[in-house]
């Protein structure tokens, strides 16, 4: 105010002391200010309260569980960690009062010291003129101000332009999924402009189907994948209907079918090429017998272990194999077994040490094909693309997993993309797993999404269910099925669990899944989001297998646990139908000729079950070698791989 | 008994800097206090313990939250009366200080019309949100109080205001340009929050509202900060977050502008001796204009055409920039974040997870599906910061063309939308005086200023 102005009557001796005591309540609230930062500093630094020990101990806790004294320390540091946490909080909330009460005697005695000497008010005969002189520089104030605020959004805009978080809008660019989260309103999200919505997440629209147009863009600035059997309807995008509704499993059923490579690749992978381990067209033996010659066409050695399963493509079987010191892949002609080739597969980082378990080996996963290139991953995390030569195209290092069996999942492929499901860690929150998909003329990565599962052996399934083309991959505890073109999630549903080795397959509309630990479910492909309420239409927990992948057959599905109980369940209601005990071990999964199935035990024998409503076994035939590996059953010959050799069995002429 | 020698400004200054420590320290403590609740993870206990089940805070009973709204209506009611038949500064302060206990501390500033702006925003623009009792009436009361006596809420039933109506110990008077420039920003606060409240997003307002801190005894370090700042400020600026930033503030001015029966500075009839212009800290007085303007008409005149001319440039410009600046606006979105964090998590770009994108991966959702709601929300963020943009364009232009308007005061005015009804001006006015001691004021007799 005016500071010509009269000083107004008051008592300095009143005065004096209001600001004495106005200086002492500031000192005595910056000395608890003081304070209160020092207690704030040290439960920030102290171990007690950043509980780094404590986080060691139970992890030492985790690889020694049974450590009693171990347990007694946890505990003690825990109580310590708990006691200095509320000492703290009590020191605070004291220090908090304290300092509150000495802000009030500040401001009051610092209000009776002022009132002493507050000087009264004067008139200013030249406010008005002072006024009028103000204007030209409040107009440039204001001005300022403006350009600031102008700035502040330039910056800002600047600044977003180059931040590339924002390229995940591109992956949700496609002009049906906004239509329809915008009609959505409330429920999905934001409305039209003005209309802004509520906040869940929940009960937005779906994502597109297969033949995604190329060239649009995936976070890794590639394109998507395209397949190459076109899908009926010419492949167009076509939009979802929303996940609002109750429940799924009133709609019409929808059809299901694999979305294989075709061409020259007759077996392109593990299980077949629609993955659900059904033989293509051919007169098969029903019976064999390695030791004695009958229907037994050829035998090969194989220079190199491993478990992977034979695949088969322009007239070649090919598999893997490796042991801690070399990795090949091995060619053999399909018609006579004669090795054609045999490539080396360098590791990416040599003299790296790769831990296995034994029942694992360093090449469990099997190959894979598009029909021009063959794909192989081996424990380390190395992905290698050869040509039908055996000439070595590229090789993607994924790294080495943390996969405590060792890396396990076999490859697929989607139109000219290989997919590798390579799940990791010890639980779904570690953030390890991820679904990849690399270009298979280039080895890079077309796209890459986490996945909330721990380390898995589960193979991933191609599906057309409808008219989307789906990577359907089981987890823990979530079956989940991604676009397959760009690799966002569609759906996923709760129903499995445990450690997941078997492979899903699908029939009747539906998806199956088993797994020992979780249940065996079936769960319709046509959701979208979080279908465990929506989508699944039965849970069964007959017969759950840990290795071995089930098989859909003529409404029927067919558990095998690694102990040989083989279980029928009725694909509709998920009931057991009959079950029987073969009482050997058995690891491959069971491959559909015509009306059975073939069944292999770890000793190397083989049985044909009826795929039918009651247990009958048809014949029986014999490797007489350790059989762990699934066949490719191809124009009426099966491959099967055993311990040390390749055989090729069919009817002889 | 000699008075000491009256402020010299470096006493003055000591004092402010031991205020400005005190009120940091303030600020500061509430938030380690919380800083330090978000550390402790929860118990780990194995055996011979049962943790105790989480459980939700019942809502306020629905009488108690009528009780509310009526007493905030009899404090604006009281304060209308003390503002304008009693005219007692002193009883205004004790109305100003029950405010701050039961509105500020007992209420924890939850009692707020100030936030309410955000409820009636969500309740009109946004979807699925019904407006509130309580929230509405807290709305409307003040501005319906200001329409018939000017702004009495700001005088002391406002807890934000009362707080620092209290801490005005050294007022000083801000140069006016500098208050014209800095009174815009409360526009701009206003549409911001009106933005974000419309979107879903967040209540901007209360999130960072400076004050409701030091009445919960918590608070993040941003806002506590802020209130901190804001009144060590105040010991010498008289109350800056009313002024020059509380959203409220443009609709209590817009209201109250239009009110016939407000403070009035005499009691009676005016004897033109000017001092109450001094007396308001707040610059809500304005004085007469001067007969014969500095400037020839001709120029004034010109002057004006320029800016009505570039005023819809700066509309447009602040929509363009507006626009533009929507991803970032955008980015303070809870959706928007989180797909983008998750995105780069999902693309290796960003090591571990935060908080949120954890949680987020715990529940059901798919990625994609988050992508999508992110991409329609900053969508919808584009067409709405382009209104804002152009929002503040209007405010600058319009505050542009205000001060370049002539305009004739032929004596001392209380400017009712400026006017915070906190009765100063009264104890400075001789009239006002005489009609508390019956005594003739000698300034009746004083020859008239130049």
């Amino acid at each position: 105010m005016n500071q010509n102005s009269e000083p107004a009557t008051g008592s300095t001796s009143l005065y004096r002391s209001a600001k004495r005591s106005a200086t002492v309540c500031a000192l005595f609230g910056l000395i608890v200010f003081g304070l209160l930062v020092a207690n704030t500093v040290a439960n920030r630094t102290s171990d007690l309260v950043t509980p780094a020990r404590l986080h060691a101990m139970e992890l030492e806790l985790n690889r020694n569980p049974k450590d009693e004294a171990l347990k007694k320390r946890i505990r003690r540091l825990d109580l310590q960690v708990r006691r200095s946490f509320f000492r703290g909080q009590a020191f605070a909330g004291l220090g908090f009062l304290l300092l509150a009460g000495a802000a009030v005697g500040f401001f009051a005695f610092s209000e009776l010291a002022a009132r002493q000497v507050r000087k009264l008010p004067a008139p200013n005969p030249e406010a008005a003129r002072e006024i009028e002189a103000s204007l030209p520089g409040g107009r440039r104030a204001v001005a300022v101000l403006g350009a600031l605020l102008g700035g502040t959004l330039m910056t800002m805009a600047v600044l977003s332009r180059h931040d590339a978080a924002a390229e995940y809008a591109r992956l949700a660019l496609r002009k049906p999924f906004i239509r329809q989260a915008e009609a959505a309103g409330p429920a999905g999200g934001l409305g039209p402009l003005g209309r802004a919505g509520a906040l869940p997440l929940a009960g937005a629209p779906g994502v597109a189907g297969a033949g995604q147009p190329l060239g649009v863009a995936t976070p890794q600035g590639g394109t998507l994948l395209q397949p190459i059997v076109a899908a009926p309807g010419g492949g167009a995008v076509t939009p979802v209907p929303p996940a609002a509704g109750p429940s799924l499993l009133k709609n019409p059923p929808v059809t299901i079918t694999g979305v294989a490579p075709g061409g020259t690749a007759t077996w392109p992978r593990f299980r077949g090429p629609n993955g659900d381990g059904t033989a293509g067209p051919g007169d098969y033996p029903t019976e064999w017998n390695a030791t004695n010659g009958a229907n037994t066409l050829w035998k090969q050695p194989l220079a190199l272990p491993g478990w992977n399963s034979p695949i088969v493509v322009d007239g070649k079987v090919l598999l893997s194999g490796a042991n801690a010191a070399k990795r090949t892949v091995s060619c053999f002609d399909a018609a006579t077994g004669k090795p054609l080739w045999q490539a080396d597969v360098p590791p990416s980082r040599p003299g790296e040490e790769v831990k296995v378990m034994d029942d694992t080996g360093y090449a469990p996963s099997t190959m894979a094909t598009d029909g021009t290139r063959l794909y192989a991953v081996f424990v380390n995390g190395d992905v290698v693309a050869l040509d039908l030569q055996g000439k070595q195209l590229w090789l993607h290092p994924l790294g080495m997993p943390e996969n405590h069996y060792g890396h396990g999942a076999s490859l697929t492929t989607y139109g000219t993309g290989v997919i590798v499901q390579f799940d990791q860690g010890s639980s779904a929150t570690d953030n390890k797993s991820e679904l990849l998909a690399l270009d298979g003329t280039s080895g890079k990565v077309v796209w890459r999404i986490k996945r909330p599962s721990p380390g898995t052996w589960s193979t991933p399934i191609v599906v057309k269910a409808g008219n989307r083309d789906l990577i359907v991959c089981s987890g823990n505890p979530l079956l989940m099925a991604y676009d397959a073109a760009s690799g966002a999630e569609v759906w996923r549903a709760e129903v499995v669990g445990g450690e997941i080795a078997p492979t899903p397959t699908f029939g009747e509309g539906f998806i199956f899944v088993a797994n020992q630990g979780g249940n065996l479910a079936a769960v319709r492909p046509d959701g979208v989001g979080n279908v465990t309420k929506t989508a699944v239409a039965w849970l069964a927990a007959d017969g759950l297998p840990d290795i071995v992948s089930p098989l859909y057959a003529n409404g029927l599905i067919f558990l095998c646990t690694t102990e040989g109980l083989v279980t029928c369940v009725d694909a509709k209601t998920g009931k057991k139908v009959w079950d029987h005990d073969f009482e050997v071990m058995m690891r491959a999964s069971p491959t559909l000729v015509g009306g059975a199935f073939w069944l292999f035990d770890v000793k190397g024998a083989a049985y044909l079950v009826e795929a039918g409503r009651s247990f009958k076994q048809v014949s029986h035939a014999v490797v007489g070698e350790e059989v762990n590996a699934s066949p490719a059953a191809v124009e009426g010959r099966f491959y099967v791989r055993s311990k040390s050799h390749l055989y090729c069995f069919g009817k002889k002429p | 008994m000699p008075l000491p020698t009256p402020g010299p400004w470096d006493r003055d200054r000591r004092r402010t800097l031991a205020l400005a420590a005190l009120a940091a320290v303030a600020g500061a403590a509430p938030a380690a206090h919380a800083q330090e609740q978000k550390k402790q993870p929860p118990p780990e206990f194995s055996e011979g313990y049962t943790p105790p089940m989480p459980s939700q805070p019942q809502p306020r009973m629905p009488w108690l939250t009528t009780l509310d709204v009526a007493l905030l209506a009899a404090a604006l009611g009281l304060a209308a009366w003390i503002g304008l038949h009693r005219r007692s500064r002193r009883e205004m302060r004790l109305l100003g200080l029950f405010s701050v206990l039961y509105f500020g501390f007992i209420r924890q500033g939850c009692l707020c019309p100030v936030g309410s702006i955000q409820n009636v925003a969500l309740a009109a623009l946004g979807s699925g949100y019904a407006l509130p009792f309580a929230a509405g009436a807290l709305f409307l009361l003040p501005l319906l109080a200001a329409l018939f006596f000017g702004r009495v809420f700001c005088g002391a039933v406002c807890p934000l205001g009362a707080v620092q109506d209290l801490a005005l110990l050294w007022p000083r008077r801000v140069p006016a340009w500098l208050d014209n420039a800095l009174g815009v920003l409360p526009y701009a606060v206003l549409g911001i929050g009106v933005l974000y409240a419309a979107a879903g997003t967040a209540f901007v307002v209360c999130q960072f509202d400076p004050f409701v801190g030091f009445f919960r005894f918590s608070g993040g370090w941003l806002a506590i900060s802020l209130g901190a700042g804001l009144l060590m400020l105040g010991t010498v600026v008289g109350r800056p977050y009313c002024r020059w930033l509380c959203p409220y503030s443009v609709l209590l001015r817009w209201t109250a502008a239009l009110t016939r029966w407000g403070v009035r500075i005499t009691p009676k009839d005016c004897i033109q001796c000017h001092l109450c212009a001094d007396a308001c800290p707040f610059g809500a007085i304005s004085p007469a204009t001067l007969e014969a303007p500095a400037e020839p008409r001709a120029v004034a005149r010109r002057r004006l055409g320029r800016v009505l001319a570039v005023a819809p440039l700066i509309v447009v410009a602040g929509a363009l920039l507006g626009r533009l600046g929507a991803p970032a606006v955008a980015r303070y979105d809870r959706v928007v974040s989180l797909a983008e964090r998750v995105y780069q998590e999902e693309t290796g770009r960003v090591k571990g997870q935060t908080n949120a994108s954890e949680a987020f991966r715990k529940q059901a959702t798919p990625t994609g599906e988050l992508y999508r709601q992110a991409l329609v929300k900053r969508r919808w963020y584009g067409g709405a910061t382009t209104l804002f943009g152009a929002w503040c364009g209007i405010v600058v232009a319009g505050k542009l063309i205000f001060l370049t308007l002539r305009r004739r005061r032929p004596d001392y005015e209380a400017d009712q939308a400026a006017c915070l009804s906190c009765a100063r001006c009264y104890t400075s006015c001789p009239i006002e005086q005489e009609r508390l001691t019956g005594l003739r004021s000698p300034l009746r007799d004083a020859p008239e200023q130049p």
